[in-house]
C-alpha cells in the first residue's frame, strides 16, 4: 500500500484551510480574552459600586478602583484576597449589607490588617474563584470552617468550628471568650482526664499513647478508618479526621480495637470539643507580633519543691502519690480502674517487691512474674516508669498503708 | 532621498533579490533560514497521509513551548518556599497566567505522544534503513530528550503531584544496578529530595536538556538534508529506474569534503524534475504553516477546556493515595510494581525488571533492529510494506503492549495499586473536616 501519491497540489485547497484555521483561531483568541476579562470578582466589584450608589453615598463611587484586593502578610507567608469579593469587610458603616459586603464584626484586639483572613476561617487566600477561595475543591486541605462545615456536622453553633483555628494561637492560653468548645476541652484535659499519664503532650508524658503535641498535623493515611467508614459513610457524616477523633473520644475500643485507652464515658458535646482540640493542636510557627498579648496562666507546680521537708512521710507520700500520676490509675480502697486497687497491697506483697514495682515497673512487667501476670490481667497496659528515689518509694507504701 | 529611504528598507530587510532562476536556487544556501529546505522538494513528500506531518508537529510543540515557557520563566520562582505559590499566582493574578501554563503543559503532553507517533511512523514506513539509520539515533535521542525536558518540568510547580512524580521517577533511577544510588543522588541533589533537587531539575528543564534538544534537532535537519528528504523518495528512485547520470567526480557534493557520499537528487534526474517536485517556497512553507496553525489551535483549546491541575502543596509526609509517575513512565510503574520475581533465594526486584531491563531492552532493541531488518529495499518509505508483515507485527505489539501498560496505570490503578475497573468506585480518601 503507497499512501504517497502524487496528487496535484491545489494551493487553493490550502488556502482555505489557512483561512478556516485562522478563522478557529481567531475564536480562540477571542474566547481566551474574554474568560480572562470576565473574573468572578469583577462581577462583585461591579454589585458592590451599585449598591454603594443606592444605599450609601452616591458620590463617594466615583472613586473605587477596580481591582484585586488583598492583604499581603509576608510573615505569615500568605495572601488573603478574599477582600476582591468581601468588599466591605472594614467598613463599620455596613453591617447590615448583604454578603459579601457586610464588615466585619468588631474582633479587637485582633487586627485583620495583620492577621488577614485564612489564619482564622480556612480557605485559599491566594484564589479568587469562589469554589476555590472557599476551599470547596479537591485539592485544597482547609475549607472554610463556616456555615457549611458546621451544617455538615450538624452542629446549631455556625462559629463553633472556627475555635480550631483560635485554638492554633490560643494553645497556651487558659479560658478565652468566644472560645467555649475549645475552653471546654481545656478543662477536660487539665481536671478530669489526665491525658499526659499516657500521651507525651509538649514533651512530658506516658509512653503508652501516641504523642499528641501536634495531632492535628497528622496525615489521613495515618488514621486508621476501616472500623468506622461503614457507620459514618451510613449516617452520612464526613469521612474526616475530625470525625475521627470524635468517634475514638467516645469508644475508642470500636475505632482501634487494640486500644488500651480507657472508657472515659464523654458525653457527645465533650467528645467534640476534644475533637476540635485535636485538630487545632498543629506545628504552626506564630510570628511574634501576633503572640496574644495575655500571659500564659502559671503551670501548676511540678513535683520538685512540692515535697516539703516539714511533713510526715505519709503526707509527703500523699503527694508523691498525686504528683506522679499513680492516682490516675490507681485508687486505694474503691475500687480497681485501669490499675489495681492498691488498699492493703504491703500485706499482699513483699516491700522490696512493692519498692521495685514503683521505681521500675517496666523492668519488672518484663521479668518478675507476678507483675507479668498482672500486665496481661489489665488490658497490657504498662506502667510508667516515674523518677523516684528509694525514699520516695518508701514514702509511697507508708501513704497505702495510712489507709485501712 | 525616497531611492535612499528604500535602499535603507532594503539593507534591512532583503539585501539581495534574485535577478534569473539559477539565482533564486541559490538564495536557498545564501539564507540562514531558507538553508533548511531545499529549493526544490519532492511532491509527494509534502502529502498528508505519508509522514502525517508528525515531526514537523513535534517540531512546533516545540516553538509553542519555547515561547510559552520563556513567558512562564518570569514568574516562576525555583524555591522550595515559592514554587508552588507563584504558580499560585500564575493561575491566579497574572494576566494570560492561567493560559500559559495550561498550553505549556499540553504542548508538553502532546509532544512526547507525537515524537512516538513519528517513530511508529518512521518504523512503519521502513525509513531507518542505509544511511537513515544516523537520523533513526538522533530520532531516539531526542525522543529521550524530550521524555526527559517533560519530567523535568513536571517537578517544577512543587505540588504534590509533582513531589511524588520526582520520588517515583527517581526510584527507578535507583533501581540501577551498582550506580543506582548514585545516579540518585546527582539528579536530586542530596539523599532527599528538596531545594538542591528543585534548582537542578530547574536547570535541566530551562538551559541544559532544551540546548541538547536544539542540537539534536539541528542534527536532524541536516540529515534528512542530507539522506535526500524523507525516505518516500529513495522509493520514487527505485520505481522510476532511471537511467543514473554520470556524477562530476571533481564535486564532491559535500559539506567542506568533511561528509562523505552523495544525495540522491545528485545521482538521479527524476526525482527533481517538474512532473515530480515542486518549489520548497512556497508550497512546503504553507504546509508547514498549516501544521504550525494546527498545533497551535489544538493547544489553545485543549488550555480552554482542560485547565492543567496542580494540587496540594509538596508535603514528604503526605502520600497522596495513590502516587503515580507522569502518564508516559506509567507503563514502567506498572512493571516495577508487578514483576518482582522470586527463584528459591534469589529475589529479581520489579525495579530491576522494570526500570532497567525492560526499557533498556527496548532501547537496545531500537538501536539494533535496522541491522536485523533484511526486507527488499523496495519497503523504504512505504507504509506497511508485505514483506516486512512480521517484522511490523512485532513491532506494533510491543507498542500496544507499552500502551495498555500506561492504559492501566492511568485509568485502572486506584490506592495502593490496587486494581480497579472504570464502573468500581475508589474508596473514600478522608478528609481533614
Amino acid at each position: 500500500m503507497i499512501l504517497s501519491t502524487n496528487k496535484a497540489f491545489s494551493p487553493l485547497r490550502d488556502f482555505y484551510l489557512i483561512s478556516g484555521l485562522s478563522f478557529i483561531l481567531f475564536i480562540l483568541v477571542v474566547a481566551s480574552f474574554y474568560r480572562q476579562s470576565h473574573a468572578e470578582w469583577k462581577k462583585y466589584q461591579k454589585e458592590f459600586v451599585t449598591y454603594l450608589e443606592q444605599n450609601v453615598s452616591p458620590g463617594s463611587v466615583a472613586a473605587f478602583d477596580v481591582s484585586i484586593k488583598q492583604i499581603w502578610l509576608p510573615e505569615l507567608n500568605r495572601v488573603d484576597r478574599c477582600p476582591s469579593c468581601h468588599l466591605g469587610y472594614d467598613q463599620s458603616s455596613l453591617k447590615g449589607a448583604p454578603e459579601p459586603f457586610r464588615s466585619h464584626p468588631d474582633i479587637a484586639p485582633h487586627d485583620i490588617s495583620k492577621m488577614g483572613c485564612t489564619i482564622c476561617h480556612g480557605g485559599q487566600g491566594f484564589a479568587l474563584k469562589k469554589k476555590d477561595a472557599h476551599g470547596e475543591i479537591k485539592h485544597w486541605m482547609e475549607p472554610l470552617l463556616g456555615k457549611k462545615m458546621a451544617k455538615k456536622y450538624g452542629f446549631k453553633d455556625e462559629a463553633s468550628l472556627i475555635q480550631i483555628n483560635c485554638n492554633v494561637c490560643h494553645r497556651r492560653d487558659g479560658e478565652t471568650s468566644g472560645m467555649e468548645m475549645i475552653n471546654l476541652a481545656k478543662k477536660i484535659i487539665t481536671q478530669k482526664s489526665k491525658c499526659q499519664t499516657c500521651h507525651v503532650i509538649d514533651g512530658k508524658g506516658g509512653k503508652q499513647g501516641a504523642d499528641l503535641t501536634f495531632v492535628g498535623d497528622k496525615p489521613s493515611e495515618r488514621f486508621d478508618f476501616s472500623k468506622i467508614e461503614e457507620k459514618l459513610i451510613a449516617a452520612g457524616n464526613p469521612l474526616s479526621m475530625l470525625s475521627w477523633h470524635f468517634e475514638h473520644f467516645m469508644n475508642s475500643s470500636a475505632v482501634v480495637p487494640e486500644s488500651k485507652m480507657p472508657k472515659m464515658d464523654y458525653s457527645e458535646e465533650e467528645a467534640w470539643a476534644l475533637a476540635m482540640l485535636m485538630m487545632s493542636w498543629k506545628n504552626f510557627k506564630l510570628p511574634v507580633m501576633l503572640i496574644p498579648k495575655k500571659a500564659a496562666e502559671p503551670l501548676p507546680p511540678g513535683p520538685e519543691g512540692s515535697v516539703s521537708a516539714i511533713s510526715s512521710p505519709a503526707d509527703r507520700g500523699k503527694t508523691l502519690f498525686e504528683s506522679n500520676s499513680c492516682s490516675d490509675c490507681h485508687t486505694i480502697g474503691k475500687g480497681a480502674e485501669i490499675g489495681p486497687d492498691l488498699l492493703g497491697v504491703s500485706e499482699k506483697r513483699e516491700a522490696n517487691w512493692l519498692k521495685k514495682m514503683i521505681r521500675t515497673p517496666e523492668e519488672m512487667e518484663k521479668t518478675d512474674p507476678i507483675a507479668k501476670k498482672l500486665f496481661l490481667e489489665y488490658k497490657e497496659l504498662g506502667m510508667p516508669t516515674a523518677r523516684l528515689s528509694e525514699e520516695d518509694a518508701e514514702m509511697i507504701i507508708k501513704y497505702i498503708e495510712s489507709f485501712k | 532621498m525616497k531611492a535612499k529611504i528604500l535602499r535603507l528598507w532594503e539593507k534591512m530587510t532583503w539585501s539581495w533579490s534574485p535577478r534569473s532562476d539559477r539565482e533564486a536556487s541559490e538564495s536557498v544556501v545564501k539564507n540562514f533560514w531558507l538553508h533548511w529546505f531545499p529549493s526544490r522538494i519532492y511532491r509527494g513528500s509534502l502529502s498528508w497521509g505519508y509522514s502525517l506531518w508528525l515531526g514537523t508537529f513535534s517540531a512546533c510543540l516545540f516553538i509553542i513551548l519555547a515561547l510559552t515557557g520563556i513567558l512562564l520563566l518570569f514568574f516562576y520562582v525555583p524555591s522550595v518556599q515559592n514554587a508552588y505559590w507563584s504558580i499560585k499566582d500564575l493561575e491566579n493574578v497574572v494576566a494570560f497566567g492561567w493560559l500559559l501554563r495550561s498550553q505549556h503543559r499540553w504542548a508538553a503532553h502532546l509532544m512526547v505522544g507525537a515524537a512516538f507517533l513519528h517513530l511508529v511512523r518512521v518504523f512503519l514506513t521502513a525509513a531507518y534503513r542505509g544511511q537513515r539509520v544516523w537520523n533513526w539515533y538522533i530520532g531516539i535521542a531526542l525522543f529521550i530528550a524530550t521524555l526527559f525536558l517533560s519530567f523535568s518540568g513536571y517537578l517544577l510547580p512543587w505540588d504534590q503531584l509533582a513531589y511524588w512524580a520526582l520520588t517515583i521517577g527517581t526510584g527507578i533511577a535507583n533501581a540501577f544496578p551498582l550506580i543506582g544510588k548514585s545516579i540518585r543522588f546527582l539528579l536530586i541533589g542530596g539523599n532527599t529530595i528538596g531545594q538542591s533537587s528543585l534548582l537542578r531539575f530547574f536547570g535541566l528543564h530551562n538551559f541544559f536538556l532544551p540546548a541538547v534538544l536544539l542540537f539534536l534537532f539541528a542534527l536532524h535537519m541536516w540529515r534528512i538534508r542530507k539522506d535526500g528528504g524523507l525516505a518516500c523518495v529513495d522509493h520514487l528512485v527505485l520505481k522510476t529506474k532511471s537511467t543514473d547520470i554520470t556524477v562530476n567526480p571533481t564535486k564532491t557534493y559535500s559539506l567542506l569534503g568533511i561528509a562523505e557520499g552523495t544525495t540522491i537528487q545528485v545521482s538521479t534526474t527524476e526525482v527533481l524534475d517538474e512532473k515530480n517536485s515542486v518549489h520548497a517556497s512556497p508550497h512546503l512553507a504553507r504546509r508547514i504553516a498549516v501544521v504550525l496553525l494546527l498545533t497551535t489551535i489544538l493547544t489553545l483549546f485543549l488550555a480552554l477546556l482542560f485547565p492543567a491541575p496542580l494540587e496540594e502543596p509538596a508535603n514528604p509526609s503526605i502520600t497522596p493515595i495513590p502516587a503515580k509517575a507522569p502518564w508516559y513512565f506509567l507503563w514502567l510503574q506498572e512493571l516495577i510494581a508487578t514483576t518482582t520475581i522470586k527463584i528459591g533465594k534469589i529475589t529479581v526486584s520489579g525495579g530491576l525488571i522494570g526500570g532497567i531491563l525492560v526499557p533498556g531492552f527496548l532501547i537496545l532493541l531500537a538501536l539494533i533492529w535496522p541491522f536485523l531488518d533484511k526486507s527488499p529495499q523496495e519497503c523504504i518509505g512505504v507504509w506497511f510494506h508485505k514483506s516486512r508483515k512480521r517484522q511490523n507485527v512485532v513491532f506494533l505489539l510491543l507498542c500496544g503492549a507499552v500502551i495498555v501498560l500506561i492504559i492501566i496505570g492511568v485509568y485502572l490503578r486506584g490506592p495502593y495499586w490496587n486494581f480497579y475497573w472504570p464502573w468500581q468506585n475508589w474508596p473514600t480518601i478522608p478528609t481533614l473536616y
